[in-house]
């Protein structure tokens, strides 16, 4: 799948630009229970802005609100400088929805589909026909379309569900794990065809659990855990915020209190040694060159060690770093 | 426009799927066809006569039994075989033999004697009245006889002269009147009932199967992304009602259409019928929605459609005339749309109603479906918007 970018030229994010999404402060509770909690961040024209975080972090609440499928309990949306909530129709014209679910009819047509929600998006004639015929060209599905949905394969149905968002040519797309459950050839695809769609200035708005996907597609990253944004910045930004230093898990017994009060006294490079339960957590520049010292330290001071794990710096270690917990928990 | 797209696509999706199909357009039709062939709107007793070789004597008679009180449906068969095997089938109500010489027999002096075939203990008062019809008969011959004995003259102007005297003398006249109204009219067509149940019936029940599209619709989160678009709640649920609106519709008309043009049925007022139509459909898509918008899942929807929709059905008429319900039951039958729509259409054809004679069923039935209605968009609302 490749998006053609006719006459359009590849328009780089353009952050001092009137930000085709603002929200801000959005809250949202179920019950005693809170799912969004102050959330808010901008969208500029042709950047990718992804929301990373592990299953109920707020993800798709946010988006729910963002995209006015959702009452917010406070807090405000803007889309291309318009109110967004349930009841503003003619604003929600500027915003294409990808759902994490396959919201497309099976017993219908890829054509089909196209038409229908061409039609809620108030498009008619030859220029929503021109339309729908495009879209099926984006997403590699013209000589599928008069196939009924239900016949096609996994990554056939994502990329229709994605192009179902595209047809109108949104200003804001909103692309809610649009990955999960696709094959890695079809993943690829997506993807490939998302940072297309940057390139022609549309802004994204890209939530995800992956964190392979965020660094490859988004511009801008905000962390989000427990329905706040715990850390917002571009990939390398946020890096910087755990200083770019490697983290060194040991897995040990033993005086892990006494090893690590030694190892933080071994070299300057290291510059936090914490002993846990069972473990012992060093944050360390160049964690490579520095690790046989760290083990032989460690075992000289009675600890026997079971496993080591070095993570580098990445966004992973980030979300480790800031939440205390992996983005797959 | 949105409302149309929405409830096209509906029925786009509901004439795709083959068993709808069948339930909409072959069943109902089969089963109006079967109803009116074996039921339908037969009212005068069948009396199966052999006659070959009777004579004019044997005409006189069968003519005699087709023209009395009893208004007999008369068959000729072949063979007193085939009349027997009929009458033991309960194809027939009575039969009756006419020997061959029936006529010769009796213009010579002697005695015939005639047969009449009945299953035991059925229909007595009937076999009764046709031993009745052939004793007037035969005492009109007898009358000729005696004539014929007494002046010399011809028996056939004996007979007439008898047949002239019998309808000249003074004696008991026995007069029959109805009492009360018939349950249902002589005149009306024999797929007439059939169809009026099988129209109410199915398009409650095929209201009902569009009710798991619309559970799909929600599963699926099409409802959610259409809110995404510039499309109002409102929008959504009206065209969701369009959708299931246009169903009944469909079959509603399907079997209107169909019974009219190949069975000859009568609707009676073209518009008060059409409004009663639109009335029902209303409920029917009320209550389609309804369900759509409290099960959980397709199947759930299904089945508990289906069921509704034979409970209801039975309870209000549509599979069993309401009108031999007891007294208390046709009560309680009122509680159901059935009831009503059956008696709007009774009163349209039976007693050549108009609009404002079926004013009190339209009533019930646009309350039943603006209650029902209510009730379903509240309650989708809440599921669209997630509350």
């Amino acid at each position: 799948m490749s998006v053609v970018a006719a006459d359009v030229a590849p328009a780089a994010p353009q952050p001092g630009a009137r930000p085709v999404l603002r929200c801000a402060d959005l809250r949202r509770s179920f019950g005693e229970r809170v799912a969004v909690d102050g959330v808010g961040f901008e969208i500029a024209p042709g950047e990718t802005y992804g929301l990373l975080g592990p299953n109920g972090a707020g993800k798709t609440t946010t988006i729910s609100m963002i995209c006015g499928l959702l009452r917010r309990d406070a807090g405000e949306v803007f889309v291309d400088g318009r109110p967004i909530d349930i009841g503003s129709t003619s604003a929600k014209g500027a915003i294409g929805y990808v759902p994490q679910d396959l919201a497309i009819y099976p017993d219908l047509s890829a054509r089909e589909n196209l038409r229908f929600f061409g039609r809620l998006q108030h498009l008619r004639g030859r220029d929503l026909e021109r339309r729908v015929d495009g879209v099926l060209d984006v997403i590699a599905l013209s000589d599928r379309a008069k196939d009924r949905v239900e016949s096609f394969s996994g990554g056939m149905k994502r990329r229709l569900n994605i192009g179902i968002g595209l047809l109108h040519g949104p200003r804001l797309l909103v692309l809610d794990e649009p990955t999960v459950g696709v094959d890695p050839q079809s993943r690829n695809a997506i993807l490939s065809s998302i940072a297309d769609l940057e390139s022609e200035g549309m802004a994204i708005l890209y939530t995800t659990h992956y964190m392979e996907e965020a660094e490859r597609l988004c511009d801008r990253i905000g962390i989000i855990d427990e329905g706040r944004i715990q850390a917002e910045g571009t990939r390398r930004e946020l890096v910087e915020l755990i200083g770019g230093r490697d983290r060194v898990t040991l897995v040990a017994s033993g005086p892990l209190g006494q090893a690590a009060v030694e190892i933080r006294a071994l070299d300057p490079r290291i510059d936090e040694v914490t002993a846990g339960d069972g473990a012992i957590e060093i944050l360390v520049t160049e964690a490579r060159s520095i690790l046989p010292a760290i083990l032989s330290t460690a075992a000289s001071a009675g600890a026997t060690i079971r496993t080591v794990e070095v993570v580098e710096p990445d966004l992973e270690a980030v979300f480790l770093h800031l939440t205390g917990k992996a983005l797959r928990d | 426009m949105s409302t149309l797209a929405i409830a096209q696509v509906n029925l786009v999706r509901l004439l795709r799927d083959r068993t709808a199909l069948f339930f909409i357009f072959l069943l109902p039709v089969v089963l109006i066809v079967v109803l009116g062939t074996v039921y339908g709107g037969r009212t005068a007793p069948r009396l199966g006569v052999v006659s070959a070789g009777s004579g004019a004597l044997g005409a006189d008679l069968v003519k005699a039994l087709a023209g009395g009180h009893m208004r007999l449906e008369i068959r000729d068969f072949a063979s007193e075989a085939d009349l027997r095997s009929s009458v033991e089938r309960g194809t027939l109500e009575l039969g009756l033999v006419i020997p061959p010489g029936y006529d010769a027999t009796l213009r010579g002096g002697g005695d015939a004697r005639v047969t009449v075939l009945a299953q035991p203990g059925r229909v007595l008062a009937l076999e009764q009245g046709v031993g009745s019809a052939v004793a007037a008969e035969s005492a009109i011959v007898g009358a000729a006889r005696l004539a014929q004995a007494r002046t010399g003259a011809r028996f056939d102007d004996a007979l007439a002269a008898a047949r002239a005297a019998a309808a000249g003398v003074a004696g008991v006249q026995v007069s029959v009147e109805d009492s009360g109204k018939r349950i249902f009219p002589t005149d009306i067509g024999m797929f007439s009932l059939g169809a009026q149940s099988q129209l109410i019936l199915f398009m409650f029940l095929t209201s009902m199967t569009a009710a798991t599209q619309l559970i799909l619709t929600r599963q699926l989160g099409v409802s959610r992304r259409m809110l995404s678009t510039p499309t109002s709640i409102a929008t959504i649920l009206f065209g969701e009602m369009l959708g299931r609106f246009g169903v009944a519709m469909i079959q509603g008309l399907f079997i209107v259409l169909l019974s009219a043009f190949v069975f000859g049925v009568d609707w009676g007022d073209p518009f008060a019928a059409g409004v009663l139509i639109v009335m029902f459909a209303l409920v029917g898509t009320g209550a389609a929605m309804v369900v759509g918008a409290f099960a959980n899942n397709p199947d759930q929807a299904g089945t508990f459609g289906v069921f509704v929709g034979m409970a209801l059905g039975a309870l209000g008429g549509a599979m069993v005339p309401i009108e031999v319900f007891g007294e208390p039951m046709r009560t309680i039958a009122h509680v159901t749309p059935h009831a009503w729509a059956i008696e709007g259409f009774r009163t349209l054809v039976f007693d050549r109603g108009g609009i404002v004679e079926v004013a009190p069923q339209l009533g019930v039935l646009g309350a039943m479906a603006l209650c029902l209605l209510a009730v379903a968009t509240v309650k989708l609302r809440r599921q669209i918007v997630g509350g």
